[in-house]
């Protein structure tokens, strides 16, 4: 496949997706979707354990920012009452 | 030392006053011998000694061994010269860093590389491996001893001074002894299934050359790094 | 030129940048994982040998090249950090071990998982999970190495260093393992290589890689922001910020 411009390159990739979402889907019931063939285990303990590890990866930086900006204010307070 | 001095001189100073040291302290040197044996043999204890499973393992077995007895052995590569100051003196002094590395390195080798060849014919037997294997074995070990105080050299150089070290220099240095292992081993595997090794001898020989020029590029400036920070 | 260089070696340029990317790269970062999600949960066809467990490369790939990319970048920035003396290199540095040793954690979690339906065990020394189990030590060596040295400034170098003797060995590192694995298992199935991979399959797989990396970049922004809201806490530029926040 070759595209002669950005734009074509991004018509494509719409056109899949839109195709695929018309496409049919590779399971006939949510039972089916969530059995995987048999292979439930194992795909949906990666796709959790990747959740929770992208859901950590991103809350607990927001965390520490908050808990960095609390201190130093803190001690921005105490310094300015002198101690 | 305030004429500027060769880089062979300061090699050949450092090297003698390296090994006048190690041998002060012949004790010392026996210790990753000792070790050396003893993990080899703990093998057959732990595992099987049946022939089969030992003629098959025991080049394995032996380089793995040979690799922690190197590790164990490059704490001390440069911790007694810190502890004296005579390193800060080494890394502040006009002569190339390079050098001075370099020889510290030949000496590591020639006092726990060197015996560890020595030995390995004799544990090449108890692990049941063929005449040509253990010929091998031994030239594999010639090749990759060095490598071994080469790169180990990087991991003793960076965390010199710290109260950690030896357990920090095994997690640093291990990663990069893989490969190393992989084909020191591999290469009497091979020969024993009937794989000609010359390919994989001239890697090592590569591996060694590699090591040779980078590795107490290295080493230095991982020391100045260190003695800034002490 | 030049000018642009230098200003980006400013901590304060950086945060202010980094925090008005942040934004579209976590919005992006969203869009693209769920769309690349379910498009490869519930559109992609299932494999023809493998049935669904394959689905499970819509993790394995993105992990496994960041992984490997991440590493990559903390090399640059050792260089520069080396050469240039840029702060916001070590900074950055800092942020990032933690986090490509998690992404190379997914890699090998996933790629042991996958292993299970497909040869039978839970583990197996295929060539490229021991290469990524090995990068996984390198990362554990750069963070201990870190957290041995107390000095910040030695700190920084020492880990540079190390991370590039790292550098110079992963490809060696990946020969060997090729080599050592071929000697062992003739007939290797490759997890990740597909030779002709339907557009149905590879389509979804091109927007996780690309969502991962935005998340990334995303995650790694923040953490260079706290660790610059950390070092710098002296400059005047931090008291003020941290003033106005806490009198909103």
């Amino acid at each position: 496949m070759s595209f002669n411009s950005v734009a074509e390159f991004i018509a494509y990739m719409l056109g899949q997706v839109s195709e695929s979402m018309r496409a049919p889907m590779s399971f006939n019931s949510v039972a089916e979707f969530i059995a995987m063939g048999g292979h439930g285990l194992y795909v949906w303990l990666c796709y959790g354990v990747t959740l929770l590890a992208l859901v950590l990866s991103f809350v607990l930086p927001r965390m520490r920012q908050r808990q960095l900006l609390r201190e130093q204010a803190q001690r921005l307070r105490r310094e300015e009452a002198g101690l | 030392m305030s004429m500027p001095q060769s880089i062979s001189s300061v090699f050949m100073a450092i090297l003698r006053r390296d090994m006048l040291l190690a041998f002060r302290r012949r004790q010392d040197l026996a210790n990753p011998l000792v070790f050396f044996v003893i993990a080899v043999s703990l093998f057959p204890l732990g595992v099987s000694p049946e022939k089969s499973f030992l003629a098959e393992a025991g080049a394995g077995i032996v380089w793995v061994a040979a690799l922690l007895a190197t590790l164990l052995s490059l704490d001390g590569l440069f911790r007694s010269d810190f502890e004296d100051g005579s390193l800060e003196q080494l890394v502040l002094s006009p002569s190339p860093l390079y050098a001075i590395v370099l020889a510290k390195i030949l000496v590591h080798w020639l006092v726990t590389g060197l015996p560890l060849i020595l030995l390995s014919p004799i544990l090449g037997l108890m692990m049941y491996l063929s005449s040509d294997q253990i010929v091998l074995l031994g030239l594999t070990l010639l090749l990759g001893t060095p490598v071994l105080s080469l790169v180990g050299a990087i991991g003793a150089a960076l965390t010199v001074g710290l109260r950690v070290g030896g357990v920090l220099i095994s997690l640093l240095v291990l990663p990069l002894y893989i490969p190393v292992l992989i084909f020191g081993a591999g290469t009497v595997n091979a020969a024993a299934s009937g794989l000609s090794v010359a390919g994989y001898l001239a890697l090592l020989g590569a591996f060694f050359m590699l090591a040779l020029v980078l590795a107490p590029l290295a080493a230095a400036a991982a020391l100045r790094i260190s003695m800034t920070n002490s | 030129m030049k000018v642009w260089f230098y200003r980006l070696g400013s901590p304060k340029w950086f945060y202010d940048i980094a925090g008005r990317c942040l934004p579209w790269l976590a919005w992006s970062a969203l869009l693209l994982i769920a769309i690349g999600t379910v498009w490869g949960l519930v559109f992609a066809p299932a494999d023809y040998q493998q049935g669904n467990s394959f689905r499970i490369m819509y993790i394995h790939v993105p992990t496994a090249f960041l992984a490997q990319s991440c590493y990559l970048m903390m090399a640059v920035a050792a260089v520069i950090s080396l050469v240039w003396k840029m702060k916001l290199c070590d900074l950055v540095i800092v942020a990032a071990a933690p986090l490509g040793a998690a992404f190379t954690f997914l890699a090998l979690f996933t790629g042991a998982v996958w292993g299970k339906p497909t040869w039978g065990t839970w583990w197996v020394w295929d060539a490229r999970l021991t290469a990524m189990l090995i990068l996984l030590f390198l990362y554990f060596g750069v963070i201990a190495l870190q957290h041995a040295i107390q000095d910040k400034v030695a700190s920084a170098r020492a880990t540079a260093v190390l991370i590039l003797v790292g550098v110079v060995n992963i490809p060696i590192i990946k020969y060997s393992v090729e080599w050592w694995n071929t000697l062992h298992q003739p007939a290797s199935f490759k997890l990740t290589e597909k030779p002709a991979m339907p557009s149905e399959m590879w389509l979804p797989l091109l927007v996780m890689v690309l969502g991962f990396y935005c998340f990334f970049a995303a995650v790694l922004f923040m953490r260079t922001r706290n660790e610059i809201l950390d070092r710098e806490r002296r400059t005047k530029w931090v008291r003020e910020l941290v003033q106005k926040v806490s009198s909103r």
